[in-house]
């Protein structure tokens, strides 16, 4: 569908401040499976028109099979963009009608493939309990133990459709990317290169020397050298005016 | 970026492509290995030209009457994430 239906491009966001981070893998590393929506911080799939609007994002990872439909609804909402009959205001109703809707087409084995990493909730009831749209009731949540009933937190393809619905047709360079795929942790990894063929992590692995990708401070180890060094040599310089400088004014 | 974008960019855009992927929750830790995911990133990006200009893309796209696929991602699609 992709190689047929669609013009592909990408941009790499390893070296933008609002981006995420994890360890850094090759194209022949290991690779492990994961649920719908991880690591939002690390990848987003824009789907646009040719001109430029953004017709739907999926922040994090995402299962084959449920990004088919993704598409197919993407194409949908383009019909809706370029109908000469409807009005903007009309346009931006269906838009959000169409979003919302499409959550009640997923199947409950794709809500069971979005369920919110552990960590990811963990996250949210630290940071932002009361400021986050993750939680139906965020009353309900725990946030002593940081513990949330199950039921209570939405599945990203929920949050995905919901954050959607409040962005109609917007163009790509208007499109709050930062804003639409914040939610969980910044830094995602899974230690796939460490891990052994029956998906343990080999014993003895130190995970903290794995090499880091993104906007994480371990991804620039020369750029955090020089800054270290820079401000070692702006407090020296104004240890020796304080001593010297003042001295002989 | 973790592989297990490489993941998604190799295995599951590629299913999009051709086959459907079917997955379990319950082997959410098993492993790939690294042969099958440079095989993989090596078809997806075979298969499909990637643009690298959104530009270039928009052109394309209203040229051909598709949309556009644009991706971030921490890394590069045939290289390392």
């Amino acid at each position: 569908m992709l190689k047929d239906d669609f013009v592909c491009g990408y941009r790499n966001i390893a070296n933008e401040r609002w981006a995420g981070a994890s360890g850094k893998h090759q194209v022949d590393g290991n690779a492990v499976d994961t649920t719908n929506g991880a690591g939002p911080h690390n990848i987003q799939m824009f789907v646009l028109s040719p001109d430029g609007t953004v017709l739907t994002v999926l922040p994090g990872y995402w299962h084959a099979q449920d990004l088919v439909p993704e598409l197919q609804l993407a194409q949908k909402l383009n019909e809706v963009w370029t109908n000469p009959n409807l009005t903007r205001e009309q346009k931006n109703n269906l838009f959000r009608q169409m979003q919302l809707a499409h959550i009640d087409e997923h199947p409950q084995a794709e809500h069971n493939r979005s369920r919110m990493q552990g960590f990811d909730i963990q996250y949210e009831i630290t940071h932002r309990l009361y400021n986050s749209d993750v939680f139906y009731d965020p009353r309900l949540v725990d946030p002593v133990n940081k513990k949330a009933p199950p039921s209570d937190v939405k599945t990203t393809d929920v949050i995905m459709h919901e954050r959607m619905a409040r962005r109609p047709f917007i163009p790509y360079d208007k499109f709050d990317v930062v804003a639409f795929a914040d939610y969980g942790k910044p830094f995602y990894d899974k230690h796939e290169d460490q891990r052994m063929a029956n998906g343990q992590i080999a014993p003895g692995t130190n995970l903290s020397k794995e090499p880091v990708i993104g906007n994480d401070p371990r991804a620039h180890p020369v750029e955090r050298q020089m800054k270290k060094q820079g401000s070692f040599a702006l407090r020296t310089g104004l240890t020796t005016f304080l001593r010297y400088g003042l001295r002989n004014w | 970026m973790s592989k297990l974008k490489t993941l998604l960019t190799a295995a599951t855009l590629l299913v999009a492509i051709t086959n459907p992927l079917t997955t379990n929750p319950a082997n959410a830790e098993k492993v790939l290995q690294g042969e099958v995911c440079e095989a993989n990133v090596h078809k997806l990006t075979s298969d499909i030209e990637w643009y690298k200009s959104l530009g270039k893309a928009e052109k394309a796209a209203a040229e051909q009457n598709k949309l556009i696929f644009w991706l971030h991602i921490v890394g590069k699609i045939d290289g390392a994430t």
